[in-house]
């Protein structure tokens, strides 16, 4: 493992002068940044070609410190933005970070339409099961039974299988990892920044402020130790007995198809009108 | 009330969203007029680095009109795009006619876009100063470039005592129910803002100068009433306010003014 | 290492070698190595010439984990009669390794005064070998030199096959080069060995395989012509050079979590009392880098300096 290459240095990719940034003591967000930019650096992708578009919300922040083509839009929107951009840029590699309400309640369908369509995207959906910047409200990736602000008898929705959603709406690639694993996360962006279709990569962050205070979680590095007992890489799940199975969050490559891409189909249909 | 017609949204359009800034809006009244003010439109969006609106009515979107297409055709403004090295480039930080060049993804600019507050570098900033400085200079800009943004059309204003202020339909409307009063006698005129946001103020005070009351007939309880209200205090304003989903007649115009005229 | 060849003899005998099975005992072949490196291969050509021969032939194998890398080891016994299937120590009349360690790790099943050792210089370090997470920490492979295997053995050979057959164009034809080498210490005709080599082998692969086995055929021939070598032995591994993690943190940024402190597995990190990230155990930091990936907020960079003597002596 061990290698004299210099190592990715993180501080290379970030705009230093917003540092340090605006997120919570051990808010996950920080780590799945970390992975993101680490799988660019492996990719070799150019900035000034890279574009990352995020929307509402603490995950929604981060793009302000990504020193690349930077978009913060409005809740619930980025991958309408990184829709028009990528169609009108195909020479951007354009990335959407976005949260687990941002992404799937206000921007639900924006989600499922972008799955749908198979646009060449890499969509990050960082999931700490709750609106963290708000302050605390239930989202719709909330488990049973959690206390938020909103249900402070704990919460009594089903929540939703963000990954299985999108594989459902025909995401061309989809995985999940959890921001404790950061080389495998970093491993996880890396294949669906190398997908030529839509990617939704489903990060499994931690809100220690308010999630974790709210539902007693204990601190920080608790919370990180939990993600590890709790999620189970896909490979391994077979090999679990069945009463542990229930509780298991299937990690790694979930869903991957060849459908064809919307951008380029588009162009083509477009060069075929122009020759006649 | 859908499909239906109303002027329900003057101020949707310019205050309908988070946060203080000035929108361009321009209320075409014709198939022909919705065909040049969007080629203008894209002209001022480019030219101002501004969204515009484009708003007019449900009446005239589903009604069928000859136009002769002709005259300008295409878009002219062009985008004034980023320059000069990286380091000393700040997206925000304006040029003398106070539009700031903007940066395009791939020329090595590398900038950040937010609807938050922001500084010249295009960061997000709560500094003070900071902030008013930059709101500040996004009214500026548009009232620096107003010559072209303005645009307004005055018919029998020089003599008017009664001068009716409407936007699209029902400046149609009103536009007959002029000559329906003229030909009575009435010193009726009309303004009609195609640029309904800002509001070309200038023009309205010019085109009003000799009136003695302002009729606004609207498809709402009274929304550009309130502007003129507020633009014109020393005169009277009267409201014609429908709200039943259908558009105004000429006669029901024409009938308001001829009180109005003899009532003064 | 012999510069100018691939083979070293480490104490070649003059006289081949051939064990004749037609004496009432078996003959005993241990061949030995690590997974998927072919040392079942190598023991069903055996066991199929042995067969062919008229032998009575017993074999038995071990490869559970050969697909991870684990041991593989395949014990072939043929003659008149044979009842276990299995050599004992001390037993075996050749011992043949694919894997260096390997072939060391069951030396005791060779015996003492007549066995043949033939084994493949080819190192494959086992995770295991090296707990310490400290980069360039030493490495626990074998370390007997060849001085230490010739005392042990009779008659010995150290063989870069993996080499040899890697200039053939196939490193995996390094099984069947050994195979060569083993054909020179049994008594079966050379037409017969070539004749099942190419049964065995995948099609596509016999030209390949054919030049192996005759590269290590000629191979011993050459090296009992040769004088003892004494650093024949598989030069160690190159560990590398010996790193000293130092952690840069920049205390602006830590913003207290501890995740560091809690997480790093050799414990060597406190918040100091600015509740700042501190490393107190530098003597114990493996440079793993797990605080660094893990700090939310970018505050550690841990740098790997060359530990330099140099620097010291300036001190
Ligand atoms: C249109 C609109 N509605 C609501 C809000 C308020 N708001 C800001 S962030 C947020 C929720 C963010 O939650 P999530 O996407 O999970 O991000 P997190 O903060 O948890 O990373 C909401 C509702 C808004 N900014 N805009
Ligand atoms: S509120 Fe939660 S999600 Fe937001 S920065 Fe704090 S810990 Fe992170
Ligand atoms: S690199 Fe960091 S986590 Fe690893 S041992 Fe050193 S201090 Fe601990
Ligand atoms: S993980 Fe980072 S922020 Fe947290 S205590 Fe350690 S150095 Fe500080
Ligand atoms: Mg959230």
């Amino acid at each position: 493992m061990f290698s004299d290459a210099p190592h990715f240095d993180v501080r290379d990719y970030l705009r230093k002068e917003m540092m340090p940034h605006f997120l919570c003591p051990g808010c996950g967000h920080g780590m799945a940044l970390r992975a993101l930019l680490w799988a660019i650096h492996e990719l070799n992708i150019d900035r000034d070609k890279l574009a990352v578009v995020s929307g509402i919300g603490c995950a929604g922040r981060l793009s302000a410190y990504i020193d690349a083509n930077t978009f913060h839009t409005t809740h619930g929107r980025p991958l309408a933005y990184a829709t028009g951009l990528a169609l009108a840029r195909p020479d951007l590699h354009v990335v959407v970070i976005t949260g687990d309400g941002d992404c799937l309640a206000i921007g639900g369908n924006h989600l499922i339409h972008a799955c749908r369509r198979n646009l060449k995207l890499t969509c990050l959906m960082l999931n700490n099961e709750i609106y963290g910047m708000t302050g605390g409200q239930v989202s719709p990736t909330t488990s049973e039974t959690r206390l938020t602000t909103t249900t402070p008898h704990g919460n009594s929705e089903p929540n939703f299988d963000a990954c299985a959603l999108a594989t459902a709406a025909g995401a061309g690639f989809v995985g999940r990892e959890v921001t404790r694993h950061v080389p495998k996360l970093k491993e996880l962006i890396k294949a669906g920044l190398q997908h030529p279709g839509f990617a939704f990569v489903e990060v499994v962050s931690d809100c220690t402020e308010v999630y974790g205070r709210k539902n007693d979680m204990g601190s920080s590095a608790e919370m990180v130790l939990r993600q590890k007992s709790e999620m189970r890489p896909s490979a391994y799940r077979d090999s679990v007995d069945e009463p542990f199975r229930s509780t298991d969050l299937p990690t790694g490559i979930l869903a991957q198809n060849n459908r064809p891409e919307y951008g380029a189909a588009l162009r083509a249909a477009a060069a075929a009108r122009a020759a006649k | 009330m859908p499909t239906r017609p109303s002027q329900a949204d003057i101020y949707q359009t310019r205050y309908g969203s988070h946060g203080d800034y000035p929108m361009i809006v321009l209320a075409p009244a014709s198939a022909r007029e919705i065909y040049d003010e969007t080629i203008r439109a894209f002209d001022l969006a480019e030219l101002c680095r501004t969204p515009v609106i484009l708003l007019y009515d449900q009446v005239i979107a589903q009604s069928s009109e000859t136009v002769a297409l002709g005259g300008r055709t295409s878009v002219h403004a062009t985008r004034k795009w980023a320059s000069g090295p990286r380091e000393a480039y700040k997206p925000y930080a304006a040029d003398a006619d106070l539009i700031p060049p903007m940066p395009r993804p791939g020329d090595g600019y590398r900038t950040h876009t937010t609807g938050l507050t922001h500084s010249e570098t295009g960061f997000p900033s709560q500094d003070p100063e900071t902030v008013t400085r930059n709101l500040g200079r996004l009214y500026a800009k548009l009232d620096k470039h107003r010559d072209l943004i303005d645009s307004f059309e005055a018919v029998r204003c020089e003599d008017a005592e009664v001068v009716i202020v409407a936007i699209g339909i029902s400046a149609r409307a009103a536009r007959r129910a002029v000559d329906a009063c003229r030909a009575e006698g009435k010193k009726v005129g009309l303004f009609r803002p195609v640029t309904l946001w800002p509001f070309p103020e200038v023009a309205l005070r010019e085109a009003t100068r000799n009136a003695k009351a302002i009729l606004v007939p609207e498809l709402n309880i009274g929304q550009l009433r309130l502007e003129i209200e507020r633009q014109l205090r020393d005169r009277r304003v009267e409201g014609l306010h429908l709200i039943s989903g259908e558009p105004i007649t000429p006669a029901q115009i024409a009938a308001a003014a001829t009180k109005l005229a003899s009532e003064v | 290492m012999n510069e100018q060849s691939n083979v070293v003899a480490l104490n070649a005998t003059s006289e081949p070698t051939a064990f004749n099975a037609a004496l009432a005992e078996p003959t005993n072949v241990l061949i030995v190595g690590v997974g998927g490196q072919g040392v079942i291969l190598v023991s069903k050509v055996l066991a199929s010439l042995a067969q062919a021969h008229g032998y009575e032939v017993k074999q038995s194998e071990v490869h559970g984990m050969a697909k991870r890398g684990g041991t593989v080891f395949s014990h072939v016994r043929f003659g008149p009669r044979v009842w276990s299937p299995t050599i004992a120590k001390g037993e075996a009349d050749v011992l043949i390794a694919l894997e260096w360690a390997e072939g060391l790790r069951w030396l005791p099943h060779l015996k003492r005064d007549t066995g043949v050792f033939i084994c493949d210089t080819k190192r494959i370090v086992p995770p295991f070998a090296c707990r310490s997470r400290r980069p360039g920490a030493p490495m626990r492979y074998a370390t007997e030199t060849a001085e230490q295997v010739a005392a042990y053995v009779s008659e010995a050979y150290a063989i870069d096959a993996t080499k040899m057959a890697e200039e053939l164009g196939n490193e995996r034809a390094a099984n069947v080069v050994l195979l060569g080498a083993l054909s020179t210490v049994l008594e079966f005709a050379l037409p017969e060995w070539e004749k099942t080599v190419t049964a065995f082998v995948p099609k596509k692969t016999i030209a390949v395989n054919s030049a192996a086995f005759e590269l290590g055929r000629n191979w011993i021939a050459e090296a009992k012509n040769e004088p003892p070598s004494a650093d024949a032995a598989p030069a160690a591994a190159p560990v590398h050079a010996p790193y000293q993690p130092r952690l840069e943190i920049t205390d602006a940024w830590c913003k207290s979590c501890e995740i560091c402190v809690k997480l790093c597995p050799e414990r060597c990190l406190t918040l100091n009392a600015d509740r700042i990230a501190t490393l107190v155990a530098p003597e114990k930091c493996t440079g793993c880098r797990l605080c660094e990936w893990l700090c939310p907020d970018f505050a550690i960079r841990v740098h790997l300096d060359p530990e330099a003597p140099a620097m010291e002596a300036a001190q």
